[in-house]
């Protein structure tokens, strides 16, 4: 116990509420004190009252469930948002196999040509395309909340 | 494994093999996430917003970051506490977005409330509390919105300390005192508004 009973019967309380002490963890004679003090101090009664009166309500505030549309907004945006990667994942899949494709069609046995040469900067171009394609959708994305309201 | 098994599969397993299972594609999986913590995640944004409308918006905006962010989910961390920082943090961008104050980690230490024998004015008045869920609410507005998600985590939804911590990205020991002073700011606000029918009976 400090000098003012007061403070430390609430400075306990609130370290039981804290679980800075575990149940039955405290020291006995301390509890004593505490408990006597609470006895004597209406103020400390009470305030130790409505603390855990406070506490009890809070716990009871009542718990909504969550309406299945809600839900459903939550889920379909999601698959949206999965297929949107997807479809993106298969757009540079098959872009790379169209630009390499198109290299070896121009490029075999023409390594030190003239057109050797375009067609790596005609790949080039087509994956600078593509890049751009790609990062369209993802730029729009905001467009997914479209169905939130 | 059939659609049925799976299903079971997906029903009994843990945060982080749905984690897992959503991240390799499964869609099941991600719902059977949105279905363990939807109700948590809406009611902790209810209790501090106040409206329906405004907390299923901020739940679907939520679970939306959230399936985005699975990637960099660390998978050996919690995910309730993850998933609820989440949460908090898109409400409490939302409450300043549209002006309403949310307070610094200075002004939740704000006070010693140790030092002063907690409102003894109200306390020695011998006011009897009757507390109903309707005075709590009403208290609960006029506390700044990191403090009421503070209280609401760990009252009305018995999230442990180290899960408030984890949640908010305080440190523990700020943690504590924060919900002293909180408890005792409501405590005050509820014994006032108990002096004040106790005078309003009074004076008819």
């Amino acid at each position: 116990m400090t000098d003012d009973p007061c403070r430390s019967a609430r400075l306990y309380f609130d370290a039981r509420l804290a679980e800075d002490i575990p149940e039955g963890g405290e020291q006995p004679e301390l509890r004593k004190q505490i408990e006597q003090h609470l006895i004597e101090c209406d103020a400390c009664l009470a305030w130790q009252r409505q603390t855990t009166e406070l506490i009890a309500v809070a716990a009871q505030v009542p718990q909504f469930d969550v309406p299945e549309a809600l839900t459903q907004r939550i889920l379909k945006e999601a698959m949206q948002q999965q297929s949107r990667k997807d479809s993106i994942f298969a757009s540079t899949v098959a872009a790379l196999v169209a630009v390499c494709a198109l290299s070896v069609l121009l490029f075999v046995d023409r390594c030190e040509t003239t057109t050797g040469v375009m067609s790596w900067l005609l790949g080039m171009a087509t994956m600078a395309a593509f890049a751009k394609f790609v990062s369209e959708p993802v730029a729009a994305a905001p467009a997914i909340s479209e169905g939130r309201k | 494994m059939n659609q049925e098994t799976n299903r079971i599969v997906i029903v009994q397993a843990d945060d982080s093999q749905l984690v897992r299972l959503t991240i390799s594609g499964q869609a099941k999986a991600y719902e059977a996430l949105v279905r363990r913590y939807q109700k948590l995640v809406y009611n902790v944004l209810y209790q501090m917003v106040q409206s329906h409308e405004q907390a299923a918006d901020l739940t679907q905006e939520t679970f939306m970051r959230a399936y985005r962010g699975l990637k960099t989910f660390n998978q050996g961390a919690p995910f309730k506490p993850w998933l609820l920082r989440i949460a908090t943090n898109t409400c409490l961008n939302e409450l300043r977005r549209t002006s309403q104050a949310v307070d610094s980690l200075e002004t939740l230490l704000e006070e010693n409330p140790h030092a002063e024998p907690a409102s003894r004015e109200n306390v020695e008045s011998q006011v009897e509390m009757r507390m109903t869920q309707q005075e709590l609410i009403k208290a609960l507005k006029q506390l700044t919105p990191s403090q009421r998600q503070i209280f609401v985590l760990r009252y009305s939804h018995d999230l442990s300390y180290d899960e408030i911590s984890q949640t908010t990205g305080l440190p523990l020991t700020t943690i504590k005192p924060i919900l002293f002073r909180v408890r005792e700011k409501l405590r005050k606000l509820m014994a006032d508004q108990s002096q004040m029918h106790v005078n309003e009976k009074e004076s008819d």
